[in-house]
């Protein structure tokens, strides 16, 4: 007898899409706690922290022990109703987005190279967000790619990133904190030094069995290398990013 | 925003979708439109608006100006999405350089990053392109198309007065019409060329009686 074949449900599992009904948010880490991935780890959590502190999105708490690694906030974007296309639901929804992207940024901005991503995360759950706002697949994965870069240029900025590794060191040693703790933490915060993301190339590393590097793919030329006259070949030997 | 003749493939038609493209995104997205010359001969066109973002009526930095500048560079991409929705093969490799510029300029307002730039305008290009697929829109600027052949300058209150004017279909349930589009994997509306024909053809019967 034939052995039945199930194939994998397309779409994200039914708790994600319940995650967007809830007015909170919380994203957990899960993999073996490994001593290597501990700073980028905490990384992770503290740059969510910062950053929706910045953005005024309430924090509920974020954990930092030997097997957790949990930050929880409310989302802003949720107090709109769906569909509200006032420029404040926009504002809301793309900081709620942008901080949500802060995790996986600041964890590759930490390591020098970026995770391949597995499975449904922080990315799926921003995605889930703006589908509330934008139903037109190409005008959110173009959002979606605009609010990474604006993910990493907040990010490399000193002293947000000096605030983040600060943060971080304290969320390792106190290994949770609430909301309030975490805001007055960052308002006493005085530095007298800065400090920059070490400058490392920011690229997903190769895997030869998968990805050939012997064909030269044509790419759409982006603006800046449109007006520069270049062509989707020339784009694409572009060192990649 | 200018758009010349930069290679064959270019008609009298693209010229005056990419004009009207610009105008009805604008009109949409409650730009002020200032007119739009187009010279039928040389087969040129240009049209001008209103910024917002210069004057200093937003906060330094804030998202109400990003969100202005957002609406600047949907309206800047409009022409070329419009055109490249009535005529891909001759938009295929055109690089309007007024418009590209005019975006850089606006975006450096407020951002220095070019990676941040770049994608920034990718993602205002795929704006426009859902505002100009919208039947209703499109409707607009076949309208407005055949309107300029008629008459070749309009100013900002002519082109409000013309637009407010057209008839357009009813707006369909916009979710549910992406859900249809998507099902049927069908990614841009039809580029074929009988399709342009109608809108061709009321193009040069309006640039004949003209004359």
């Amino acid at each position: 007898m034939a052995e039945h074949v199930r194939y994998e449900r397309i779409g994200p599992p039914r708790k994600l899409r319940r995650r967007t009904r809830r007015t909170t948010w919380r994203c957990r880490i899960y993999h073996v706690p490994e001593e290597w991935f501990h700073r980028a780890d905490t990384i992770h959590v503290a740059a969510h922290a910062v950053v929706a502190s910045d953005f005024g999105i309430p924090i509920r708490r974020a954990i930092f022990d030997g097997r957790h690694r949990v930050f929880e906030a409310a989302w802003g974007s949720l107090a709109y109703a769906r569909d509200d296309a006032s420029t404040q639901a926009r504002i809301a929804l793309e900081r709620d987005c942008i901080a949500v992207q802060c995790g996986v940024v600041g964890r590759a901005l930490a390591l020098g190279w970026s995770h391949k991503v597995w499975g449904w995360d922080d990315q799926s759950l921003a995605c889930d967000l703006m589908e509330r706002f934008e139903y037109d697949s190409g005008v959110v994965t173009g959002w979606f790619n605009y609010q990474r870069e604006r993910a990493r240029v907040l990010l490399c900025d000193g002293a947000t990133w000096t605030r983040i590794e600060l943060l971080a060191q304290r969320l390792r040693a106190v290994r949770a904190m609430d909301g309030p703790a975490i805001t007055a933490f960052l308002a006493d915060l005085t530095t007298a030094a800065i400090v920059v993301p070490s400058g490392a190339a920011w690229r997903t590393p190769p895997t030869p069995g998968v990805e050939s590097n012997a064909v030269l793919v044509w790419r759409r030329p982006t603006l800046t290398e449109a007006l520069r006259g270049m062509d989707g070949y020339q784009a694409a030997q572009q060192e990649e990013w | 925003m200018t758009i010349a003749r930069l290679q064959r493939g270019v008609t009298l038609a693209d010229v005056l979708v990419h004009e009207a493209g610009h105008a009805v995104a604008a009109w949409e997205l409650g730009v002020r439109i200032g007119a739009i010359h187009v010279h039928l001969r040389v087969r040129e066109g240009r049209m001008t608006f209103a910024s917002d973002v210069g004057l200093g009526r937003f906060p330094a930095g804030s998202d109400v100006l990003r969100l202005a500048i957002e609406r600047e560079m949907v309206v800047l991409h409009a022409g070329l999405v419009a055109q490249k929705r009535f005529h891909y093969e001759g938009a295929c490799g055109l690089v309007p350089r007024t418009d590209y510029e005019g975006i850089l300029a606006t975006a450096l307002q407020v951002e220095t990053d070019l990676r941040l730039i770049d994608e920034w305008s990718d993602y205002a290009e795929e704006r426009a392109r859902a505002l100009i697929e919208l039947p209703q829109t499109w409707r607009r600027v076949e309208a407005l198309a055949v309107e300029l052949a008629r008459r070749p300058v309009l100013h900002g209150e002519e082109v409000d007065a013309f637009l407010a004017g057209v008839r357009v279909p009813r707006a369909a349930n916009a979710r549910l019409a992406y859900r249809r589009r998507e099902a049927k994997e069908i990614y841009c509306l039809t580029h074929r060329a009988p399709d342009r024909a109608p809108l061709e053809r009321a193009i040069a019967a309006a640039s004949r009686r003209r004359r």
